[in-house]
């Protein structure tokens, strides 16, 4: 008897929380919602009626505004963009945070404690210079904008690999080394495989970063002609086609087709996401 | 063995410390430099050379006594408070919520997670329509579904537009705390519990005396990331107020610097960054020192 | 030996990325950053509106004298300076350049940039210099900087349909005349009248200049669609931070250089102005389509756009706005453009309230402003021969046959050398705003020696957050304003 109440207090538990999460759930996705339905209205209907469904599911606003962003192009760009920034990240960084780990001298120290500090450095100090000196050595464009990148990134990952590394015994490499492995060959045959955790997470972290700024690109690229990113497109979009005013028939659909590649490939490797975040805040 | 290592410290981490030094270090000095020099974005006013244009600390005495500056900083510190703590009460109680589930849970979690996949400045626009036009307008203004004038027309209100972004940024990054609030939970061994029980524990007790304890290195962490977040915060702030009605953080204040004043005053919005700079690396080092020593008490 | 080769990628990989950008590659749209330049002149344009038309004024002069030029145009609403800056940065810099008003300028003469037009080396551009009217000239008090784009004007723009629709076809005319002619107690009575016709429906009768203008009794076509007498686009600051606080500053400054000159006693003496300004606001926004409200300044309902949609939808009567909206308006409402005029700003001076010697209430009640919005510079640090080349561009600009057909017609622009009997803009409000300037009924645009920052980001911000935002206004607002007008100018440029 007593045993059956406390199952069915539980159960009751169960679904009281479940109604919770919902709730919670709705608030989450009411926005994409919105966004959703509101790319299928023109600007009248959007401001009459917000919160409707549409009237008609038409995708005439949504290749409109791919058009207006050059989304094929622009995706390009970005996928570009962000894909060489995490490689240099990911290569740079293991490298140098294994060798920093293993030699263990004042230098590795004192290397490891500026790439972590790093990490409170804001944008804005060191932003106009930044430009300046890139514009001083002409690398104001796509690939200086990659080596920014490279240069942000830098401390976050040097920092979680740093972490990692530590965790993993020496003793593996010296075999290798007596096997006669030179140091690369031992650093990507046993020494990288064994880093995979800690790559998805700074492939993670990273990419999530790059693939949505938007003050980088738009400081270095701006509103010249050529390659845009995604963001830049979508901001110049908004910019240029109500001077003054919310043109929402363009934002919605803009900002949708924008979300929507990423959504999907977050549904595809999104239980590395979550143990991307979950490794990254657990190494911190 | 060691020896094998150090030969090849410099070489190896060469290019990162390339990398780093080009774009993090050596702009970071040079941003310093010309926080004391006049500055001017092309040229330096009162020579051709930094080294002629010196002005000694003008620049950060200007910077104390602009009241932008000061009201955007008394404004960033209001936000981050109430941020923090509402993102961290949110992202707790969900993940407590999720874990006490027996199936389920992941897929709240991937649903709560979604808007961290959406840039700040699209995340900006839409936020902006929901307050304008859908609170103003169908909930909570005069004629809608109920008349709550404290949540309409949040974006024209200092006080409003501040607990309206907070509302933005919690929906933003509560999925993502509450990940690693949840990793945290998991990593507390079952038996803890279970003995506390037999003894005789109620609920609350249990959470007091085990899950908030064990939690500690996860609060670290996660006051960490909101804090430094908060504080820098921009992109959101320029989509839903542009700073009107003395709404604008620090970060959109030093952006926003140069375009007060003609010519433009480059080493003021230096001088404010390093000012900024300080303030947050003395908030976040204090908060990580207090909070690791509370993960070591308990 | 998997490692190897992936190694071997991998150098090659950061290498590749690292030369790159170490020689700034050229593909990657950013345009030239190496030193090797591609042009014999590059002109930077700041104005989007006319990207295309400066692009072929462009190419028909390189054909014309067999050099290549380079155009770089930003899309409109984007803020240039930093991009100017950072080209003014670069090696290859603009030889033309852009620059808004004299206080945009004081960055360009420190730096060394702007080129002082009495050191030209050629003669015809000597000559186009000194018939630059004296008060469209870009100065810094001691010497002339600039070439202006165009001219343009702004005023309370008017369907002349709508006129007719209110008092009869047979009225336009003369309501028209009436109207820039009438006082601003005429004008007040009239918007209470338009504004009980339109909400109540009584058919009133208006008074301007003495003469009367009987409502018609009936809304009927256009008229019927009416919400309100203005239109108020409340969520832009600039409109009434910028624009119509101008036309209380050209009462109390002759021109922009007087203004940015301005003494303590100065300002002090503008405050019957800067009233007479409240006043105008205070009638104009408590008689809008739009409630005086937080609705007000909500920007997805009171933008710009929607704005200019609820005049092109004769929704409202007046529009205070600029030429430069007519393309948005014809967007909005093609049927509506070609009917349009624009009316004086009126507010209520006194002629104690006019600091500047020889204006008078009457001139300030029948004209509208019309100014130069920007300006082309030449760059001091370019080499000698592109410099000749600049000045040598805007000579066949301004003065060729071709190349007026340019500013003309492809740039939609009013010359700023225009001779008012003789041009058409060949859009009505255009002709308007010529109309005015062959009357001479013209007003400066002296805002824009305010110091900088101060009419959209001080003076708009602080009418928005607490006026255009609020239904009901104390009953010191009008002095509250001036004073707010006066000290905040003062503050911004160290006044004590």
């Amino acid at each position: 008897m007593n045993n059956m109440t406390m199952e069915g207090r539980h159960k009751a538990g169960q679904v009281v929380t479940h109604i919770l999460l919902i709730a919670i759930a709705i608030y989450t996705l009411a926005p994409l919602a919105l966004l959703l339905f509101n790319s299928f209205k023109s600007n009248n209907e959007i401001v009459e009626s917000p919160v409707a469904l549409p009237s008609s599911w038409s995708f005439q606003y949504i290749s409109t505004a791919m058009e207006q962003i050059n989304f094929f192009k622009a995706i390009g760009v970005t996928f570009v963009i962000t894909v060489i920034s995490i490689f240099l990240l990911v290569i740079v960084s293991s490298l140098a945070a294994w060798v920093m780990v293993r030699s263990k001298s004042l230098l590795a120290k004192i290397m490891y404690l500026g790439f972590t500090a790093a990490m409170l450095v804001p944008f804005q100090s060191l932003m106009y210079p930044l430009l300046d000196i890139f514009e001083k050595l002409g690398m104001k464009n796509i690939p200086g904008l990659i080596f920014m990148y490279g240069g942000f990134g830098i401390s976050m990952s040097v920092f979680l690999y740093h972490g990692f590394i530590k965790s993993i015994p020496q003793s593996l490499e010296e075999a290798a080394i007596i096997d006669g492995a030179n140091l690369f060959q031992m650093f990507f045959n046993v020494v990288f495989p064994l880093l995979k955790s800690t790559t998805v997470t700074v492939i993670v972290l990273n990419g999530m970063w790059i693939w949505n700024d938007y003050l980088l690109p738009f400081l270095v690229i701006g509103n010249r002609d050529g390659a845009k990113t995604l963001t830049l497109e979508l901001y110049f979009a908004k910019l240029t086609s109500g001077q003054y005013g919310n043109p929402w028939e363009l934002i919605f659909p803009a900002v949708l087709v924008t979300i929507i590649p990423i959504v999907i490939l977050y549904i595809f490797v999104q239980k590395y996401i979550v143990a991307g975040v979950a490794d990254g805040a657990v190494k911190m | 063995m060691d020896q094998y290592y150090k030969k090849r410290l410099v070489p190896l981490a060469l290019p990162a410390l390339i990398l780093f030094l080009m774009v993090v270090v050596i702009p970071f000095i040079v941003g310093v430099i010309y926080s004391f020099t006049g500055w001017r974005g092309t040229y330096f006013a009162g020579g051709e050379h930094f080294w002629e244009s010196f002005v000694g600390f003008d620049n950060y005495i200007k910077a104390f006594k602009t009241k932008k500056f000061i009201e955007a900083m008394i404004y960033t510190v209001k936000f981050t408070v109430v941020a923090v703590i509402v993102v961290n009460v949110v992202s707790l109680c969900v993940s407590l919520l999720a874990t006490y589930l027996h199936k389920g849970a992941a897929a709240y979690r991937t649903i709560y997670f979604l808007p961290n996949l959406l840039g700040g400045l699209a995340l900006g626009y839409i936020w902006q329509f929901i307050f304008e036009i859908v609170f103003s307008n169908i909930l909570f203004g005069k004629d809608g579904v109920i008349s709550i004038p404290a949540l309409c027309n949040m974006t024209q209100d200092n006080t409003k537009a501040l607990f309206a972004l907070v509302m933005l940024f919690t929906w933003q990054m509560a999925g993502y705390m509450m990940i690693i609030y949840t990793t945290g939970l998991n990593n507390i061994p079952k038996d803890l519990f279970e003995a506390a029980s037999i003894d005789g524990a109620n609920a609350w007790q249990r959470f007091w005396s085990i899950t908030v304890p064990m939690l500690m290195p996860s609060f670290t962490i996660v006051f960490f990331m909101t804090l430094s977040k908060c504080f820098m915060l921009l992109d959101q702030n320029i989509a839903l107020t542009d700073g009107n009605f003395g709404t604008r953080m620090l970060a959109t204040q030093i952006l926003r610097t140069t375009r007060d004043a003609s010519p433009p005053d480059y080493g003021l919005a230096q001088a404010q960054a390093v000012i900024f700079f300080i303030l947050i690396a003395v908030v976040t080092l204090v908060q990580v020192n207090v909070t690791s020593k509370k993960e070591v008490e308990m | 030996m998997k490692g190897k080769k992936f190694l071997a990628m991998t150098l090659a990989g950061v290498m590749a990325a690292g030369m790159l950008a170490g020689c700034g590659g050229s593909d990657s749209g950013s345009g030239d950053s190496g030193s090797n330049k591609d042009y014999d002149l590059y002109i930077f344009n700041t104005k989007g509106e006319n990207a295309d038309a400066m692009e072929a004024a462009a190419k028909a002069f390189g054909e014309e004298k067999g050099v290549t030029v380079k155009v770089f145009s930003l899309g409109s609403g984007t803020n240039s300076d930093d991009t100017l800056r950072t080209e003014m940065n670069s090696k290859n810099k603009p030889a033309i350049f852009s620059c808004m008003n004299a206080q945009a300028l004081v960055e360009w003469v420190e730096g060394g940039f702007a080129m002082d037009l009495s050191k030209a080396t050629n003669e015809e551009f000597k000559k186009l210099v000194s018939e630059i009217p004296e008060s469209f000239n870009l100065t810094d008090g001691s010497a002339n900087y600039g070439i202006p784009y165009n001219v343009e004007g702004y005023g309370y723009i008017v369907d002349t349909e709508m006129i007719a629709a209110l008092f009869g076809e047979d009225q336009v005319d003369a309501f028209m005349a009436a109207f820039k002619t009438a006082t601003y107690d005429e004008f007040e009575a009239m918007v209470h009248t338009l504004t009980a016709y339109i909400k109540e429906g009584t058919a009133g009768t208006v008074t301007l200049s003495g003469q009367d203008f009987a409502l018609v009794a009936e809304k009927t076509g256009k008229a019927a669609s009416l919400e309100g007498v203005f239109s108020v686009a409340g969520a832009e600051k600039w409109t009434y931070g910028d624009h119509m606080v101008n036309v209380a500053v050209d009462a109390i400054f002759k021109d922009s250089v007087a203004a940015s000159e301005a003494t303590m006693e100065q300002l002090e003496a503008g405050k019957g102005a800067f009233e007479a300004y409240a006043k105008a606001l205070d009638l104009k926004t408590s008689n809008a389509t739009t409630e005086r409200g937080p609705e007000l300044i909500n920007s997805t309902t009171n933008g710009y756009d929607p704005a200019v949609a609820t005049f092109a939808n004769s929704k409202a009567i007046f529009f205070k706005n600029g030429n430069w909206c007519y393309t948005n308006i014809e967007k909005a409402n093609p049927d509506i453009a070609d009917t349009l005029a624009f009316l004086p700003v009126k507010m209520p001076f006194t002629q104690d309230d006019i600091k500047v010697d020889g204006l008078t209430v009457d001139h300030m009640l029948c004209s509208i402003p019309v100014f130069v919005p920007n300006y082309y510079c030449i760059n001091d640090k370019v080499s000698d021969e592109e410099k000749e080349l600049a000045q040598e561009f805007m000579v066949w600009l301004n003065t060729s046959e071709a190349g007026q057909k340019f500013v003309v017609e492809d740039m939609a622009f009013i010359p700023y050398n225009a001779d008012p009997a003789t041009t058409s803009a060949g859009y009505s409000l255009g002709d308007s705003i010529i109309s005015y300037m062959a009357e001479g009924n013209t007003l400066t645009n002296a805002y824009a020696g305010a110091p900088t920052g101060w009419a959209t980001d001080t003076f708009g911000l602080q009418m928005m957050e607490n006026y255009v935002n609020t239904a009901e206004w104390p009953d010191t607002a009008y002095e509250d304003i001036a004073n707010f007008a006066i000290s905040s100018w003062a503050e911004k440029k160290g006044l004590e």
